[in-house]
Order: structure tokens, then sequence, then C-alpha cells
């Protein structure tokens, strides 16, 4: 009696067991596919922020494109044209990810809200050089102009008689760092503005790199011409004022 | 007795004489006439010198009508004599329209230091502090200048608004090359 009550009782336990097991596999599963769903879930709304966060930029660069009063005619429609490529091609993989079902369609997906667009390595640079490149075209133009009208107001004074040479010295280097300025800072614009994501590492690295070096010199000559400039002015002021 | 008229005789010849001759020569209302409608050509030529006076005193016989009776102070002579004479003495008075004004503006007036009639006042050395084209109220010159400058405050003053531009500009630059796509 003693003997199979012991046995019933180890078959009863493994009867038990045998039985818990597909139980604690199904649960597991469940919580496995919650997870996964979450997981797409967040996925997906990280997606949708990041596409958000590069149309707002987009909506930004519009924005100082179109009023911006450096910028070129043709420049402006070149970048505005990127810009609305950009946004209209991030809306619709905005779209495509809002109606993946599965992870495997996540991962293939959302890399190309940065692969495909560059919004802040190549859009953003490329138009903040290309605006900056215009903004040196347009202070070459206007020291320019001083300096055309500083030789009119000279060659008045020399022929009424006072000495203008100090003022020529100083007109003489003025345009030659006007020159300058205007040689390396203005072409950039057109270097940089062609390039897109597919450019992305090499070459638009570098040739963002270079533009801003280019740009950096070009500012040091403007403000060498202005100076410049300023000092003619002033020897011709002391010239008739003497 | 004899002798006696014969000096009387002789002083009512003289005197007969002389008023006989008297109105034969020279009117003394017609000669000053008569040298002012005719002047001679010599007076007006030796005047533009200045030294007319002094030749019509050294040669009174070639100047004057009255010098046809030279042994006599004729009242022609006295005329042309009280007419140049004060010009001898005075430049200023060489203005007298008988004897040339015109050639004395164009001789003597040039020496006057006080006359600024004909002084040139347009002409002015810039170099020296006196002939400052300020110091005469500003010429057209100087005015024109004067504008240019404005102009090129001006445009100075729009070229500084670019370089602060340029400096927004670079800024953003350097941001846009810091920037990266960020994590997904």
């Amino acid at each position: 009696m003693r003997m199979p009550t012991m046995r019933t009782l180890a078959i009863v336990g493994a009867l038990s067991l045998v039985m818990a097991l597909p139980t604690t596999a199904n649960a597991q599963e469940n919580s496995a596919n919650d997870d996964e769903r979450h997981s797409i879930e967040d996925v997906k709304e990280r997606a949708a922020e990041a596409i958000e966060r590069r149309l707002a930029t987009l909506d930004r660069l519009t924005e100082k494109a179109s009023t911006s009063p450096h910028l070129t005619d043709e420049h402006e429609t070149a970048l505005l044209g990127d810009y609305r490529v950009a946004s209209n091609g991030l809306e619709q993989l905005g779209d495509d990810i809002a109606q993946a079902q599965t992870a495997e369609e996540l991962r293939s997906l959302v890399p190309l809200i940065a692969k495909d667009y560059r919004v802040y390595l190549v859009i953003v640079p490329k138009s903040a050089e290309v605006g900056a490149s215009d903004r040196v075209r347009s202070a070459v133009e206007r020291l320019s102009a001083v300096a055309t009208t500083l030789h009119e107001a000279a060659d008045r004074a020399e022929a009424a008689g006072f000495d203008v040479t100090e003022t020529r010295r100083w007109l003489i280097s003025a345009a030659d760092e006007i020159a300058e300025a205007n040689r390396t800072g203005v072409p950039v614009a057109d270097l940089v503005i062609d390039l897109d994501a597919g450019d992305w590492e090499e070459p638009a690295k570098s040739t963002l790199e270079d533009g801003k070096r280019r740009l950096e010199n070009a500012r040091v000559d403007l403000r060498q011409a202005h100076g410049s400039l300023e000092k003619a002015r002033e020897a011709l002021r002391d010239a008739i004022d003497r | 007795m004899t002798r006696r008229w014969a000096v009387v005789l002789l002083t009512v010849a003289v005197f007969a004489g002389a008023c006989s001759t008297r109105p034969a020569t020279t009117p003394p209302d017609a000669e000053p006439a008569a040298s002012v409608d005719e002047p001679a050509p010599p007076v007006g030529g030796v005047s533009t010198t200045g030294s007319g006076p002094s030749n019509l005193e050294n040669n009174p016989g070639s100047t004057s009508p009255g010098s046809t009776d030279p042994g006599s102070t004729t009242p022609g002579s006295t005329t042309l004599a009280s007419t140049i004479d004060p010009a001898a003495e005075s430049p200023a008075s060489d203005a007298s329209p008988e004897v040339g004004t015109v050639p004395d503006e164009a001789g003597i007036n040039d020496d006057e230091p006080g006359d600024t009639a004909a002084e040139p006042i347009e002409t002015f050395e810039p170099t020296g502090s006196d002939a400052s084209p300020e110091s005469d109220g500003g010429s057209p010159d100087i005015e024109d200048i004067e504008d240019l400058l404005a102009q090129v405050d001006d445009l100075l003053g729009q070229a500084d608004t670019d370089l602060a531009g340029l400096d927004r500009d670079l800024a953003d630059v350097v941001e846009g090359l810091n920037q990266d796509e960020g994590d997904i």
C-alpha cells in the first residue's frame, strides 16, 4: 500500500510538469510578441519624430531662402527645389514607415530618413554656405561701389589741386582685398550647391570643409577691404580739410 | 623934345601893336575847344605809358595849338597843361576821361595794390592754408566731393551690415558642419 502511493505521486507530479510546460511557452511567446509590437510602435514613433524634425528644418530653410535679399535667383531656385524634393520624399517615407508591419520592414525603411536626404549633413551646411557665399558677393559689390565712389571723389579732389596720394594708396589695397574675397568666397556657392545626399560622405564632406575655409578667408579679406576704404575716406577728408 | 616924342610914339606903337596882334592869335574860348575836339595823336599815345605829361611839358610846341605862339602863355597851352598836369602828378587822376580812361585802366591801374576790381579771384592755391577752398565759402568742387563722401559713408554703413550678416552666416556654416543626422 505504501509503495503504490509513492509511485502514484511521482507519476502525478511528472504529468503535472509535462502539462505545465506548454503553458509557460505560450506565455513567453505572447510576451515576446507584445515586446515586438511595442518595439515597432516605438520605432515608428521615433521615425515620425525624426521626419517631422527634418520637415521643420526644411520649412525653416525654405522661409530663409525665400526672404533672403542676398541669394541670387538661380541659387534660390536651386535650394528651394532641393527642399521641396526632400520634403516630399520624407513625407512619402513617413507614410511607408507608418504602414510597416514588421521589424524587418522598419529596419530597411528607417535608415533612409538620414541616408536618402542627408538633411543635416548636406542640405543644412550647403544652404549655409550658399547663403554666406552670396553674402560675400553682395559685400564685394557694396565695397566695390564704395571704392568707385571714392575714386570719383579722389579724381575730383585731384582735379581741384588736392594731394590724394594717400587716398589712392588705400584704394589700391582695398581693390586687392576685394578681388581676393571675390576670388575665394563668391565661387563657393556654385561649388556646393549641387551636392546631394548621394555625395555623402565624399566628396560632400571635403567640399563643404573647403567652402568653409574659403568663406572665412573671404570674410577676412572683406574686413580688411572695409578698413582700407575707411582709411581712404579719412585720407581724402584730411586732404580737403588741410 | 624929340627924344620924348620918340619914346611916346614908340610906346604908343608898341601898345597899338600889342592890341592889334592879340585878337589875331587865339581866342581864349576857341582854342581849348579845338584842342579837345582834335587831340593830337601823340597825346593819347604818350599818355598810355603815363609819360605823356612830361613829354608835353618838355615839348609844348608839338602838342598844343597854342604853341604856334611860342613866346606867350597861350590859353591853349594853359588848357592842356591844366588838363594834363594833374595826371602827371597823380596816377589816380589819370582816370580823367579827357586823356585816356581806357589806356589808364590797362596801364597804371595794374600797378595799384589797392585796386581790387581787376584782381584775379577765382584761382587759388590748395596747398596754402589761406587759399583753402573752404575758406572762401565752399566751392562747387568741394561740395561735390562732400556729396560723394556722404555716399561713401552710407555705403560703408551698408557694408557693415553685410559683414555682420556674413558673421551670422558663417556661424551657421560652422554649426551646420557640426551637425549629424542623430540617432533614430
